[in-house]
């Protein structure tokens, strides 16, 4: 029997509007108060600055925002994303086509999401276990390619089209921007408009459930880590083409920004609830209060207790409006 | 079955005591190894990696010493495990390069209490307990600011210096043996010289990357950019590329001086580029350093230095410019130092 997966009750949809009008409520305060501090905030330069360094972040988040939902997650997008990046330089260096190389890098993301997916689903290990072990072994991965390569990075010797994904302008825009927002925009159409928006949210609610009802949860839960690995991979190789080289030591926090923008987005760490847009929202905001702070000179420290600060005082509120 | 079994298990692991025994009796009958412990702060840098490989290799040569690392992965816990590893183990000396002088204290403690000989290196113990080797990057960092500075007066004298820093706020001695001497390196030339931005790089070169771009924003007249160490230096030189800048004719920087830190293979292939603006770097010596420092250790095992007496011996780091250090004498640098094959000639001309 096909369980009923309309998703939302009245209440908790007019709850999720509410969330939203709040996130862009905060987005637009700090933007104006960025505003207000620095006079180099609002221009054209600094808000695509803002949208590459957050581009990474809202990639990933565009899958791993349903992954959560569905009441899994990943920590091993950081070193994926290294690791991918220092792949993709490695290949390009030794002989293989730059555009192969690029998609091979994809694939190797994939690989690690199929991992997940392979021992969360298969093996049932817990999601926190799983991917934490796959991200000390992505970690040593990299450090050994690079190690192989002579060195702590992949640098020198790199084809001259290595750069040219991560660095080609179209017009104003940088060409990797358009790309990952297109690639954001399919994820979204895929979040609103097809089952598997459904299906994450029904597993998320409670999985026996959806189980009994005929969903093939296992399924669900395995494609969704394949696709944080291949966003992962992708974000992986587009930064390493921006930087001109493959790093091990990129990455670093890349799995808490993303959990971060996700949570602040309304998305409930147990699963059954969330929010695209509110990811969207969420790595916006962390994006501009970085940003306008490095543009005010504020010491890095301080930075990163305001972090913490928006993060729990948002969830705080979020739990504040589920409550009612 | 099982009673079989179990006494199976321990005659086994009797007879591997017994084996491991009498090893070390026969062992005897030749030279003993020494048996020396290494903590690198870090392994996951050029550095430090062909510092271990130089020490391994010379403490073999020189004095058949055998050379176990434990990567310090820049954490003191890391370290406080790898010394008490290396105490337990019974090794003759150990080599510290660690994060925090008062947490050096307490493991240089530890290991003389149990009569091992322990040198630091680059950040001494706080109450300056035992013998340690320093590198001595004030000169070089000031030297880099100084020549930084009077370039740019030489170019541009009409436009005032204005000093962005992609620093490394976390650690200390950063500050008094990099970012703090290069500044006065530049103000010894220009005192009006203006340090108008510093942010983080937390040694990583995406972050570095997204620290510079917010500089480049909030002061785009930022002429002289130091990074406090290679990722920092490359971070922020990507970045400046990415924003149409980073670029030089002939060796004269258009826009702004990059100067970085370490003499990494990507930062001599971009400062050899005569189209790239990073154009100074300082090279440490990871061989020199290596050699200086098994000589230490060895002296304090022999007794011929005091093994608790503060003594520092100094090492310095090569500074290297493109105008001033021509390319086959980096080429041999980096040979010498980091076993590269790298054709550096051939890397700077992409």
């Amino acid at each position: 029997m096909q369980a009923d997966l309309t998703l939302k009750s009245g209440r908790r949809g007019a709850t999720l509007d509410i969330q939203l009008l709040i996130l862009v409520g905060i987005l637009v305060l700090v933007m104006a108060v960025s505003t207000a501090l620095t006079p180099r905030f609002l221009s054209y330069v600094n808000m695509i600055n803002v949208l590459m360094q957050v581009a990474m972040i809202m990639l990933t988040g565009s899958a791993a925002v349903l992954l959560m939902i569905a009441g899994a997650f990943d920590l091993s997008v950081g070193m994926v994303l290294a690791l991918t990046g220092v792949m993709y330089a490695f290949m390009s260096k030794n002989g293989i086509p730059t555009p192969l190389a690029l998609v091979l890098s994809i694939l190797i993301g994939s690989g690690f999401g199929l991992a997940n997916g392979a021992l969360v689903v298969g093996l049932k290990i817990t999601p926190v276990i799983a991917t934490l072990g796959t991200m000390y072994v992505a970690q040593g991965l990299a450090f050994i390619v690079a190690w192989i390569d002579g060195g702590a990075n992949v640098t020198t010797g790199l084809p001259r089209d290595f750069e040219v994904f991560g660095r080609t302008m179209v017009g104003p825009i940088p060409l990797f921007l358009l790309i990952v927002f297109a690639l954001i925009l399919i994820f979204y159409f895929l979040f609103a408009k097809t089952n598997l928006r459904k299906y994450a949210f029904a597993i998320g609610g409670n999985q026996t459930a959806a189980r009994l009802s005929g969903l093939k949860v296992g399924g669900v839960v395995l494609a969704l880590y394949v696709l944080v690995g291949t966003l992962t991979g992708f974000a992986g190789m587009t930064l390493a083409s921006r930087m001109g080289s493959g790093s091990p030591k990129v990455g670093t926090g890349f799995e808490f920004d993303v959990i971060v923008a996700i949570v602040l987005g309304g998305t409930s760490i147990y699963g059954g609830e969330g929010s695209f847009l509110g990811m969207i929202l969420g790595a916006l905001i962390i994006g501009f209060v970085g940003n306008t702070l490095n543009l005010l000179n504020v010491m890095f420290f301080y930075q990163t207790v305001l972090k913490g600060l928006i993060l729990v005082g948002a969830v705080l509120l979020m739990r504040q409006l589920r409550s009612r | 079955m099982k009673r079989a079994l179990t006494l199976a298990v321990v005659l086994v692991l009797g007879l591997l005591l017994l084996a491991n025994a009498f090893a070390g009796g026969q062992g005897d009958a030749g030279k003993k190894s020494l048996k020396i412990g290494k903590i690198p702060i870090t392994m996951q840098a050029n550095y430090h990696q062909a510092h271990v490989k130089h020490l391994i290799a010379y403490a073999k040569e020189k004095y058949n010493a055998d050379v176990t690392v434990i990567d310090g992965e820049f954490s003191t816990e890391a370290s406080v495990k790898g010394v008490e590893t290396f105490i337990a183990q019974g090794v003759n000396g150990i080599l510290l390069h660690s994060l925090d002088e008062k947490v050096n204290d307490q493991m240089v403690k530890a290991a003389r209490k149990a009569k091992i000989p322990i040198v630091t290196f680059y950040i001494p113990t706080f109450s300056r307990l035992v013998p340690h080797l320093q590198i001595n990057e004030a000169e070089t960092s000031f030297q880099m600011g100084k020549v930084a500075a009077l370039k740019w007066r030489e170019w541009y004298p009409n436009k005032p210096i204005k000093i962005g820093v992609i620093d490394y706020l976390t650690v200390e001695i950063v500050q008094k043996h990099r970012t703090g001497p290069f500044i006065a390196g530049v103000l010894s030339v220009d005192p009006t010289a203006q340090v108008v931005s510093k942010l983080e790089g937390s040694a990583n070169v995406q972050k570095a990357m997204a620290a510079m771009q917010d500089m480049l924003q909030a002061h785009p007249e930022v002429n002289l950019v130091y990074g406090a160490n290679a990722d920092h230096a490359l971070g922020a030189l990507a970045a400046l590329e990415n924003a149409g800048r980073g670029k030089a004719v002939n060796g004269k920087c258009l826009t702004e001086i990059v100067i970085g830190t370490d003499a990494t293979e990507g930062e001599l292939a971009k400062l050899y580029n005569p189209s790239s603006s990073f154009k100074i770097t300082q090279g440490l010596q990871p061989r020199v350093n290596a050699i200086a420092e098994m000589d230490l250790l060895y002296n304090c095992i022999t007794g011929a230095q005091n093994p608790d007496a503060w003594i520092q011996i100094d090492t310095f780091n090569k500074f290297i410019s493109y105008w001033d250090t021509p390319i086959e004498e980096a080429q041999k640098f980096i040979e010498d130092q980091y076993f590269t094959k790298l054709d550096l000639k051939s890397a700077a001309s992409k």
